[in-house]
């Protein structure tokens, strides 16, 4: 499914529906300026589907399909109707009508409440479903899904044969949806909302079929549809046909916007429908339980569902958060950390239980929850044409290797902390204590040249976190004994610009027994310090 | 089967030793870069065995004598990782640089507590991705060593630990334990007494590192 990737750095793309400059308000009415448009087209077209869900707040709320049923909204004045099924429709029900008057138009009405929250959710699902057609999907708030489809048709072989393929998958899965296609998206909207399985993709032909369409089609205020009404404008056609200032006085230039875009005149920006982005799930126990295997299970289990999500999104994740749910105490919150980011369940669950192993229950957990941020999965490398078979063989091999390391790192890390694991660099600077900086595992560059003004000069292998303040005789350092001077000395100043200035005289030192030291006099206080050994 | 074969093939058994029997070690040696070390421990390092050396303290020429066979493993390829395990003080990365080694195979490990750098040490020393692994445990008992011994005996990982000269004769299952002190005859020179070693023979020398 190569069309289903998606750029990754753009968290939302803007899709513009038609390539031509906006026109001015003030401009000559639209049919006359048609053909000069089209030569202005470029080739690649796009081609959008809209699939409308008319009774979409019916089936988020659940209502019967085979009796009449509407669904309720609160209105300024008391409980009106919001939608009606055909069922509900012959009776003499329409939308807007307070519910006293519905009821006594039809007795026998399956009455219940408007739920937003369950209709969002539901058209989020269908979109969802739809990106396994095509990447762009912007989802339109009054219950459409908006598909371009022209770089899927090749795939699916035309157009014909994936619009049939939709309205039966749709049919299969019991929706009441319409579908219409048009070479814009706001055009598209419009024939869908008339109901009627219009499929206009050529841009010419767009105005003919407008020419039909009632303007409840469009979408707009009720109370500017009646206005239009009243002018005797009675379909999209005789809208299209007015003089745009005229228009534009009367309605506002803002719909005026909307009649260009449908046109394809105007771009049009729509707001890409993204895959679930956060995965959050969590899962009751039921009873009590200090039983580390029981929590192990469980948390199995929404690791389980987290990688359904992953493998369907093609996406990975790097950080879970768990909690661990106690009845009468705030929840103690467990993290797992990757180094890169990762889909296998497997890997998951291995990191987890060396968490919870090392983590000490403060409380029975009744509970778990799981969340994780999904990150758009990287492209996996591809080879080189040029490097020979056995360069690609290497290559792959050093991948093998790191990602075999990068795992250790993290089951390191699960059990021991993310701090207690570090790996070692150097840095340019001539103060010893910060020549060198524990970073990222495997982040470092591997230079192996000794920096240039550490030639001739050796370093000791142990070097002390604080340096140790040495008493001294006559001027001479002691540490449980005599010390004896094996070099002379070497002046380090430097960091005067930073507040943390030194001063500093090194030498090698021995003492009795043999063992070496690196000390040095701090010229600033006149002390002695022991700052590594040579190990 | 006469007696005398199966006394035979129990000695094939690979967990059966006679001290002096060199043959019977196939393991890979890492080549300390002293000579004289190489004869006593049969070729170098043996890796895939848990090695001990007991010092009474640290800084006292310990890193010295391991650092010819670290800066051996960074020419190696592919370069696996080298886990050092709760080191008493901050191994100083340029002093590493200067003796060879390859910056991008250290891996620093400073775990809260020892269990959780034994856990560390035996994760290293099973299937892992480290050749080598340094464990500084200051208050380690046998059964503890006899663990890591098993686990290093299944990979071809050069496995160390440091433990304090005081545990010189406490019993121990690692099969190569020396003893480092520093000489005091002459200044670069560290001397070693093997107190154990399977492979080799035990004694004293002195090597200038």
């Amino acid at each position: 499914m190569l069309k289903r990737k998606v750029p990754a750095s753009q968290p939302q793309l803007q899709l513009f529906g038609g390539p031509s400059p906006a026109i001015p308000v003030g401009a000559d009415s639209y049919a006359g300026k048609e053909s000069v448009q089209l030569t202005r087209r470029p080739k690649a077209r796009s081609l959008w589907l809209c699939i409308s869900f008319p009774e979409l707040c019916l089936h988020a709320v659940g209502s019967p399909r085979k009796a009449p049923a509407a669904v309720l909204a609160d209105e300024k004045g008391g409980a009106m109707i919001y939608a009606c099924n055909a069922k509900a429709g012959h009776a003499g029900v329409s939308p807007g009508m307070p519910l006293n008057a519905a009821l006594a138009l039809c007795p026998n009405l399956d009455i219940r409440q408007r739920q937003e929250g369950a209709e969002k959710a539901l058209l989020h699902a269908r979109a969802n479903w739809a990106l396994a057609y095509t990447p762009l999907v912007s989802i339109e708030p009054e219950g459409a899904l908006l598909l371009e489809l022209s770089g899927s048709l090749r795939l699916f072989g035309g157009f014909e044969v994936l619009r049939k393929r939709l309205a039966e998958e749709l049919h299969g899965s019991s929706c009441c949806a319409a579908l219409a296609s048009a070479p814009f998206a706001r055009a598209a909207l419009w024939l869908a909302r008339a109901n009627k399985d219009l499929h206009c993709n050529e841009p010419s032909e767009l105005i003919g079929v407008f020419a039909g369409l009632p303007l409840v089609c469009l979408g707009w205020p009720l109370k500017l549809q009646q206005q239009l009404l009243r002018m005797g404008v009675q379909t999209v056609g005789d809208c299209l046909r007015l003089p745009r200032d005229g228009l534009a006085r009367r309605i506002g230039p803002s719909y005026l916007h909307e009649l260009d875009q449908a046109l394809g005149r105007r771009p049009e920006i729509l707001v890409q429908h993204r895959p679930r982005q956060v995965f959050a799930d969590s899962l009751e126990l039921g009873y009590e339980t200090f039983i580390v295997a029981e929590i192990a299970g469980a948390l199995r289990e929404l690791v389980g569902a987290l990688s359904v999500v992953l493998t369907q999104n093609q996406v990975s994740a790097q950080c879970l958060r768990i909690q661990l749910q106690h009845l009468n105490q705030p929840s103690t919150s467990l993290e797992v950390r990757l180094r890169e980011p990762c889909a296998s369940a497997n890997h998951f669950i291995e990191l987890l239980d060396l968490q919870l192993e090392s983590q000490s229950l403060i409380a029975p957990v009744s509970g778990v929850s799981l969340s994780a941020t999904l990150i758009p999965d990287f492209l996996p490398s591809s080879g080189d044409l040029l490097r020979g078979e056995t360069a690609v063989a290497e290559g792959v091999s050093h991948d093998a290797s790191e990602a075999f390391a990068t795992r250790f790192i993290d089951r390191l890390r699960a059990r021991v902390g993310a701090q207690s694991v570090h790996g070692l660099n150097l840095v340019a600077e001539h103060r010893p204590e910060y020549a060198w900086e524990a970073t990222e595992p495997c982040a470092q560059t591997g230079a192996m040249d000794v920096p240039g003004g550490l030639i001739g000069r050796l370093r000791p292998l142990w070097l002390l976190g604080q340096p140790e303040r040495l008493r001294s005789r006559d001027g001479i350092p002691v540490y449980g004994g005599e010390l004896l001077f094996l070099s002379d000395a070497e002046r380090i100043e430097s960091g005067w610009w930073d507040g943390r200035d030194i001063r500093r005289d090194y030498y090698a030192v021995v003492d009795r027994s043999g063992r070496r030291f690196w000390v040095y006099r701090d010229c600033h206080s006149d002390g002695w310090f022991l700052h590594g050994f040579f190990g | 089967m006469s007696r005398k074969d199966r006394l035979q093939d129990l000695l094939k058994n690979r967990h059966i030793w006679r001290p002096g029997d060199l043959h019977a070690d196939a393991r890979e040696r890492l080549p300390s870069g002293f000579k004289q070390l190489d004869q006593h421990l049969g070729g170098g390092w043996s890796t895939g065995n848990l090695m001990e050396l007991l010092l009474a303290s640290s800084g006292i020429g310990e890193l010295r004598l391991l650092m010819p066979a670290l800066a051996e493993l960074a020419q190696s390829k592919p370069a696996g990782k080298i886990a050092w395990i709760a080191p008493p003080y901050i191994p100083y990365a340029p002093a590493l640089v200067q003796r060879g080694l390859d910056l991008s195979q250290i891996l620093v490990i400073a775990p809260a507590n020892q269990a959780d750098g034994l856990w560390a040490m035996e994760q290293a020393l099973r299937d892992s991705p480290c050749v080598a692994a340094f464990g500084w445990f200051t208050n380690i008992d046998d059964r503890a060593i006899r663990r890591l011994q098993l686990a290093s005996q299944s990979s071809s990982c050069w496995a160390v630990i440091f433990r304090h000269a005081r545990f010189a004769k406490s019993a121990s299952s690692a099969p190569l334990r020396i003893h480092v002190a520093p000489a005091q005859s002459s200044l670069h020179t560290v001397d070693l007494h093997i107190l154990r070693n399977r492979y080799g023979s035990p004694g004293s020398l002195s090597v200038q590192c």
